[in-house]
C-alpha cells in the first residue's frame, strides 16, 4: 500500500499556511548542547566501568600462526579475548559474510582486531595489550585495485572482487557513432577521512540473565543490535543498543557503529562487568574506515546541438580488506554515475575490489560524490569541446518531468534539477563572472565553476527500506516521540517533532524526542541515504495522522459538530466558523484514556520502488531524487600553489523544505566537506599503514579557510509520497561543490585536473609543468 | 565528552622555587603543563604514558611578564601568546612578537598557549622559534641547582627536542630591543588556516642605508628542516646588496631551497616544502623591506 502522505496531509489539515512546517524552528537539542549538558557514549562511563584496549593488526596481510599471551597480563587482572571467545558467529559482514569481528587465522589490513584486553583500569588494560604476542607469517599485500584484479595473491579465498554493478541503457556504440565530441578520460580520487569530533565509542552493560545494554555511537542501532546478536549468540530481543547524540558521523559510525558495539559487548559477556571502548584520536584516524578511493574510466559524448548521446564508465572502489559498504556504494555511484542528465546510451560497470588497506566506510555522498566529480569534469570538458558555456550546457541536458534515468527510471514528478540550476546561475551572477575566468592580478589567478549533484533518497538501491516511529499522547497533552533514527548532529529528531506537531496540533514544545533505543521501535534502518526525514519522518506522520484521525472523532462528538468541521491549533480545538466553542486538546487527551481509546500508535512506512534488475541494472533504484547545483569561485596563487574559495553559492531541490535553518546547515556543511575533499583531505599510507597521526596533519578546512557562503537558493518541488513532499537533503550538496571546487581550480588555471584531492603542491607543479 | 586518559599525579606548586623542588625531585619522571595546548593533545593519545606526574606551573605569577631594562626585552616564560598581541611594551619595541601571535592559532588557543611553551614543545614549526632567531634571542633555564642561558640558534637540538635538562625549567626569553630603524616581518604558510602548526613559516628583520643598501639583515626559516634555522650564509650574500639589485637577491634567496633538510608528512612533501622555504623566505623579506622604506613593484608584490 502506498498513501500518497503529501497529498493526505494537504487535505487533512486543510491550512492556508503551515505553522511549523517550512518556518522557523529552533533546533530542539540547541540549548543542551550549547551549555554541555547534552549527554554523548563517553558521559555514561563511571569509574566501576572496565575500559577495553583493542590490539590491532600491524601488518597489512599476513596470516596468524599462534597469539600467546604472557604470564605478566594476569598479575595485572587484566582478561585478554581473542575470537576463541566468541560465544556466536564471528561474522559482522555489513553486505557480504566476509569479515571477523576478531581476526581468526589471518589478518587482511593494518588495523584489524586481533585480541582485546579488559583491565579495572586503562592503564592496565593498555600495560595488558602488549603482552600479546602475535607470531605472523606475513603474506605479500597489495595496495592498488588495478593490480589487485590482476594479482595472483587471494586476499579473500574468492578472489579479489568484492562485487560488482552493471547498467545498460540504449547502445553506447550507435551514441559515440552518432557524437560530435567525444572526451575520455581516467579520473582518481582518495581516501577520505570523516574526521567526526567524537571519535568511536561504545559501553556495553550486561544485564541479568543474559542480556545486553549498549550504549554507543553508532549510526545504525539495529544492524548494531543484530551484530551483536550474532556475536554473542543471543536473540534481538537479549540486545538492546542506546544512541545518545553523536558527534558527528558522516557515514563512519553506520559502517563501524555494529563493530564498536560488539567489541565491549564480547568482553561484558565474558567479564560479567560493564565495559567500555573509546578510540584514542590516534586509534580514530588510523584504523576506523573511510571514504574509499574511485579509479574511473569516463567516456562521455554529445552531438552538435550540445545533447548528450552517450555515457560510459568502468570504475573500480578500492574497499579494502572487507567488503563492509564498499560494495553498497559502488551500486549508488552506477545509478547515478550519468550526472542529473538525460542520456540515451548507458553502459556503466562498477567493480569493488579488496586491498590490504583500511576498509571503505559510508561518507556523505556514498559513492557520488567520486563518481560525479569525474562526470562533472567531463561535462565542463564537453562543454569547452562545443564551445557552449558550461552552465548552459547542463541547463540543456538536465532531467526535467518525463526524463529517463540511466536505469530508464520515469521521473515523473518532483524533478527540479533544470530550474535549480537556472536560478544558482542568476544568484550567483554567472555569466559576467565568467568572462573573468582564468584571469590574472597580484600573482593570483581568478576562477569560477560549476557542479550538479543528484542522490536518490533511501537504500533500496541495495535492499528494502523502511522505518518504523511511536507516538504517545500523554493524559496532560504532552507527546512522547520515539524514532530508530539517530541524531547525529544533522537535526532530524528537530524535524520528526516538526512533523509530529503540525499534524497533531500542538505546540513544538508539547512533543518530546525519546533518546533511540532499539527495544522502543521496530527496526527502523540506518540513519543514512538521505531517508532520516523522508523515510523516518513518514513514519512518524504515519502514527500521528492515526492518532489525529482519533482525537478528530472524539472533539467531533465532543463539540457536537460534523469531523470536518474539526479544527486543531496549537493545542486548541474548535468548531470551524463557531468562535467560542472549542476544548483543549489536554482535555481531549485525558478524555482519550477515559473512554479506554488508544492514545498510543506506531509508525511504520516502507519506500516505494526497490532494487533494479540485476543484469541491466533496469529498474527504480529509488523512490525519489534529490538535487543540487553550486557555483565556486576561487582564487589560486601562482607562486606556491595555493587555492583560496572565495565564494560558494548552493542551490537545492529536495521538495519541501521542512525546515530552512537546518537545511542551510547541512548544504554549508557540504559545502565545506566538498572543500576538504576536493583541495586538501588526504591519507596517505605507507606500509599499509595510515600514516596519520591526528587531525594536526589532516587537513579538514578551518574556520579561517571558510569561503564565503552565499544564501542557498531553494527549488521546491514537492515529493507526493512522503510526509509534507520532503525529500533527502543531508548528502546531495557535496557531489555539486566538489565538483564546482574542482572545476573553478581548471577554469583559473587553464589545466584539467584530473585526481582529487588538488592540493596546493599538486597545483604548484603542475602549473610548473611537472 | 569524557574520555579515558591514562593515570597520572597531579601537583600545583604556588612558587617557582617550589615548583623547581619538585621537578629536581621527580628526576625525569615528571612533566611540566603550561597552558596545555601541546601537552594535552599528547596525553590524550598516549594511553600508556611515561611520566607519572604532572606539574602545573599556572599559578607561577612571577613569569608572567614583559619587561624591559637597559635596552633589553624579557619575557616571562609563562606569558600567555594574547598577552603577547596586545601588550604596548612589545607592539613599541618588538613588533615580530606581536605580528606572530596575530597569526598564531584561533583565540582559545591564543588565550592559553604560552611563549614557553611553545619553544620547550620544540616543533621544528614553532612560530616563536624563528621570530626570536632573527632577534637573537636567548633563553633562560632554571634548576635548583643551577641558571644557565643559551641562544636560540642552539636551544632546538631536533624536531620535538630542546636542549633543556632534567630538573629544569624555561623562565625567560630575552632580547636586546632592535635599533628603531630596524623592521620586521613575520610570514607563514599553512596546510589549513588558522589551526596547527604551520609547513613553512619565516622571521626577517632588516635595515637599509638611505641609498637603499642592505646594511642588516637576519632571517629564519622554520617547518623545513628538524629545528628552526637561522640563515646566516644567506645573511652574509645579502648584506651591502642594494634592494635596486632585486634580481641578484632573488638569486640568492633560491639558494635557501638547498640549505633546508624538509621530511615529508601527510601536509606536504619534502620537496614541495623545499619550494615553499623559498618562496616564504622572499615573502618575508619583501615585507621587512617595504617596512624599512623599500616599495617597489619587484619587492611588494608576489
Ligand atoms: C588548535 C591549535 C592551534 C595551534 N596553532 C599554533 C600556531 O599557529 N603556531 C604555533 O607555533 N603553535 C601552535 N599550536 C601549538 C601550541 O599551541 C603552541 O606550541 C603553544 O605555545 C604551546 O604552549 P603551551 O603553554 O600550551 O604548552 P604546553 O602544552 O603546556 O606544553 C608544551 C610542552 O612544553 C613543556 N613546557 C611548557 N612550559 C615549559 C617551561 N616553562 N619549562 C619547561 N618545559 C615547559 C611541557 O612540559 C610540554 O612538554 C597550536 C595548537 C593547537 C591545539
Amino acid at each position: 500500500m502506498t498513501v500518497e502522505y503529501a497529498t493526505v496531509l494537504d487535505r487533512m489539515l486543510r491550512y492556508e499556511k503551515y505553522v511549523y512546517v517550512g518556518k522557523e524552528v529552533r533546533r530542539l537539542d540547541s540549548l543542551e548542547k550549547v551549555i554541555g549538558s547534552a549527554k554523548y557514549t563517553m558521559d555514561f562511563y563511571t569509574e566501576d566501568v572496565y575500559p577495553l584496549r583493542v590490539l590491532f593488526s600491524s601488518k597489512p596481510h599476513a596470516l596468524i600462526r599462534s597469539i600467546r599471551v604472557a604470564g605478566e597480563a594476569e598479575k595485572l587482572k587484566a582478561l585478554v579475548l581473542t575470537s576463541k571467545d566468541i560465544p556466536g558467529e564471528n561474522q559482522v559482514g555489513y553486505y557480504v559474510p566476509d569479515q571477523p569481528l576478531i581476526a581468526t587465522n589471518k589478518v587482511r589490513y593494518v588495523g584489524e582486531p586481533v585480541a582485546l584486553a579488559v583491565a579495572p583500569d586503562i592503564d592496565r588494560a593498555s600495560a595488558a595489550v602488549q603482552y600479546v604476542e602475535v607470531d605472523y607469517e606475513p603474506l605479500p599485500s597489495i595496495t592498488d585495485p588495478e593490480e589487485s584484479v590482476k594479482s595472483s595473491v587471494k586476499i579473500h579465498e574468492n578472489g579479489n572482487i568484492a562485487g560488482s554493478v552493471k547498467v545498460r541503457k540504449g547502445n553506447v556504440e550507435q551514441g559515440f557513432a552518432d557524437a560530435h565530441v567525444v572526451v575520455e578520460n581516467k579520473y582518481r580520487t582518495g581516501h577520505q577521512d570523516h574526521a567526526y569530533i567524537e571519535p568511536e565509542a561504545a559501553i556495553c552493560i550486561p544485564e541479568y540473565p543474559n542480556k545486553y545494554l549498549v550504549i554507543a555511537t553508532t549510526q545504525n542501532p539495529f544492524r548494531s543490535r543484530d551484530v551483536v546478536a550474532r556475536i554473542l549468540g543471543v536473540s534481538h530481543s537479549q540486545v538492546r543498543i542506546v544512541a545518545p547524540f553523536i558527534g558527528g558521523g558522516f557515514g563512519g559510525k553506520d559502517t563501524m557503529g555494529p563493530i564498536l558495539c560488539a567489541l565491549p559487548a564480547l568482553a561484558a559477556h565474558k567479564l560479567r562487568k560493564p565495559v567500555a571502548l573509546c578510540f584514542t584520536r590516534e586509534e580514530s584516524v588510523k584504523y576506523h574506515f573511510k571514504r574509499p578511493p574511485f579509479t574511473i574510466r569516463y567516456k562521455s559524448a554529445a552531438d552538435r546541438r550540445g545533447r548528450l548521446t552517450a555515457v560510459e564508465v568502468e570504475y573500480l572502489v578500492d574497499t579494502g580488506g572487507y567488503a563492509t559498504q564498499g560494495v553498497a556504494l559502488m551500486r549508488r555511484a552506477a545509478f547515478h554515475g550519468t550526472g542529473p542528465y538525460e542520456v540515451p546510451n548507458v553502459k556503466i560497470d562498477g567493480f569493488a575490489v579488496y586491498t590490504n588497506k583500511v576498509p571503505a566506510a559510508a561518507f556523505n555522498g556514498f559513492g557520488n560524490p567520486e563518481i560525479l566529480f569525474a562526470a562533472e569534469r567531463q561535462m565542463d570538458l564537453l562543454a569547452e569541446e562545443l564551445d557552449i558555456d558550461p552552465l548552459d550546457f547542463r541547463v540543456m541536458n538536465a532531467l526535467v518531468r518525463g526524463s529517463r534515468t540511466g536505469t530508464n527510471q520515469l521521473l515523473d514528478h518532483s524533478v527540479g534539477v533544470k530550474e535549480l540550476i537556472v536560478r544558482v546561475g542568476e544568484a550567483s551572477n554567472w555569466y559576467v563572472k565568467r568572462s573573468r575566468g582564468g584571469r590574472t592580478a597580484d600573482g593570483k589567478l581568478y576562477g569560477i565553476g560549476v557542479g550538479c549533484g543528484w542522490h536518490g533518497c533511501g537504500t533500496t538501491g541495495v535492499k528494502q527500506d523502511w522505518a518504523g516511529a511511536a507516538v504517545i499522547i500523554n493524559p496532560d497533552g504532552s507527546i512522547t516521540y520515539r524514532t530508530g533514527i539517530v541524531e547525529i548532529g544533522q537535526g532530524t529528531h528537530t524535524g520528526h517533532a516538526t512533523i509530529v506537531a503540525e499534524i497533531l496540533g500542538v505546540p513544538l514544545e508539547k512533543v518530546h524526542v525519546e533518546t533511540v533505543d532499539t527495544s522502543a521501535v521496530p527496526d527502523s534502518g540506518e540513519t543514512h541515504a538521505q531517508r532520516g526525514v523522508m523515510i523516518g519522518g513518514t513514519a512518524a506522520a504515519d502514527a500521528a495522522i492515526k492518532l489525529r484521525n482519533r482525537i478528530v472523532k472524539l472533539a467531533a462528538e465532543l463539540l457536537e459538530c460534523s469531523e470536518e468541521d474539526v479544527e486543531i491549533e496549537q493545542g486548541n480545538i474548535h468548531v470551524r466558523g463557531v468562535p467560542g466553542k472549542s476544548i483543549t486538546f489536554k482535555d481531549v487527551a485525558k478524555e482519550l484514556y477515559m473512554r479506554g481509546i488508544s492514545p498510543a500508535e506506531f509508525g511504520f512506512i516502507k519506500a516505494r520502488r526497490g532494487v533494479p534488475d540485476p543484469e541491466t541494472g533496469q529498474g527504480d533504484p529509488y523512490a525519489a531524487y534529490s538535487f543540487a547545483c553550486c557555483v565556486a569561485e576561487v582564487e589560486v596563487d601562482v607562486e606556491t600553489g595555493r587555492v583560496k574559495v572565495l565564494n560558494v553559492v548552493p542551490g537545492l531541490e529536495a521538495g519541501t523544505i521542512i525546515n530552512r535553518e537546518l537545511v542551510k546547515g547541512q548544504l554549508y556543511g557540504c559545502a565545506l566537506m566538498g572543500q576538504g575533499f576536493a583541495l586538501s583531505e588526504k591519507v596517505v599510507f605507507k606500509n599499509g599503514v595510515v600514516k596519520l597521526r591526528g587531525l594536526g596533519d589532516y587537513l579538514i578546512p578551518g574556520s579561517k579557510d571558510f569561503p564565503e557562503l552565499g544564501e542557498p537558493v531553494y527549488v521546491e518541488d514537492p515529493y507526493r509520497f512522503s510526509a509534507f513532499g520532503a525529500k533527502g537533503a543531508g548528502e546531495v550538496a557535496l557531489s555539486a561543490t566538489s565538483a564546482a571546487i574542482a572545476n573553478a581550480v581548471c577554469n583559473a588555471t587553464g589545466l584539467k585536473f584530473t585526481d582529487l584531492p588538488i592540493t596546493y603542491e599538486k597545483v604548484y607543479f603542475s602549473i610548473r609543468g611537472g | 565528552m569524557k574520555t579515558l586518559m591514562p593515570y597520572f599525579e597531579y601537583v600545583r606548586p604556588s612558587n617557582l622555587e617550589e615548583a623547581l623542588n619538585i621537578l629536581e625531585k621527580h628526576d625525569g619522571s615528571a612533566e611540566v603543563l603550561a597552558g596545555g595546548t601541546d601537552l594535552l593533545v599528547k596525553l590524550k593519545d598516549k594511553l600508556s604514558y611515561d611520566k607519572k606526574t604532572i606539574i602545573d606551573i599556572n599559578r607561577l605569577r612571577e613569569l608572567d611578564y614583559v619587561r624591559k631594562a637597559d635596552g633589553v626585552l624579557a619575557v616571562g616564560a609563562l606569558t600567555r601568546i594574547e598577552t603577547l598581541s596586545r601588550s604596548k611594551l612589545v607592539r613599541e619595541t618588538a613588533p615580530l612578537l606581536a605580528e606572530v601571535a596575530y597569526e598564531f592559532g584561533t583565540w582559545q588557543i591564543r588565550n592559553t598557549a604560552t611563549l614557553g611553551g611553545n619553544l620547550a614543545n620544540a616543533s621544528n614549526a614553532n612560530d616563536y622559534g624563528v621570530a626570536l632567531m632573527v632577534l637573537d634571542a636567548k633563553i633562560k633555564l632554571k634548576s635548583v641547582r643551577q641558571e644557565r642561558e643559551v641562544s636560540v640558534d642552539k636551544f632546538f637540538l631536533a624536531n620535538h627536542k630542546a636542549d633543556i635538562r632534567t630538573g629544569e625549567l624555561l623562565v625567560e626569553i630575552s632580547f636586546p630591543v632592535p635599533s628603531q630603524d630596524c623592521r620586521t616581518a613575520f610570514v607563514k604558510m599553512e596546510g589549513r588556516e588558522s589551526s596547527s602548526y604551520p609547513v613553512v613559516n619565516s622571521a626577517a628583520l632588516t635595515r637599509l642605508s638611505p641609498s637603499l643598501t642592505i646594511e642588516e639583515v637576519r632571517i629564519a626559516v622554520g617547518g623545513v628542516s628538524p629545528t628552526p634555522l637561522r640563515l646566516r650564509s644567506v645573511e652574509e650574500r645579502l648584506r651591502g646588496l642594494s634592494v635596486a639589485e632585486w634580481e641578484e637577491i632573488e638569486s640568492v634567496l633560491r639558494d635557501v631551497r638547498n640549505l633546508v633538510n624538509p621530511s615529508s608528512s601527510n601536509v606536504a612533501s619534502k620537496v614541495y616544502r623545499a619550494e615553499m622555504s623559498y618562496v616564504y623566505v622572499k615573502r618575508a623579506l619583501q615585507a621587512a623591506l617595504s617596512r624599512a622604506g623599500f616599495y617597489s613593484s619587484i619587492a611588494g608584490g608576489g
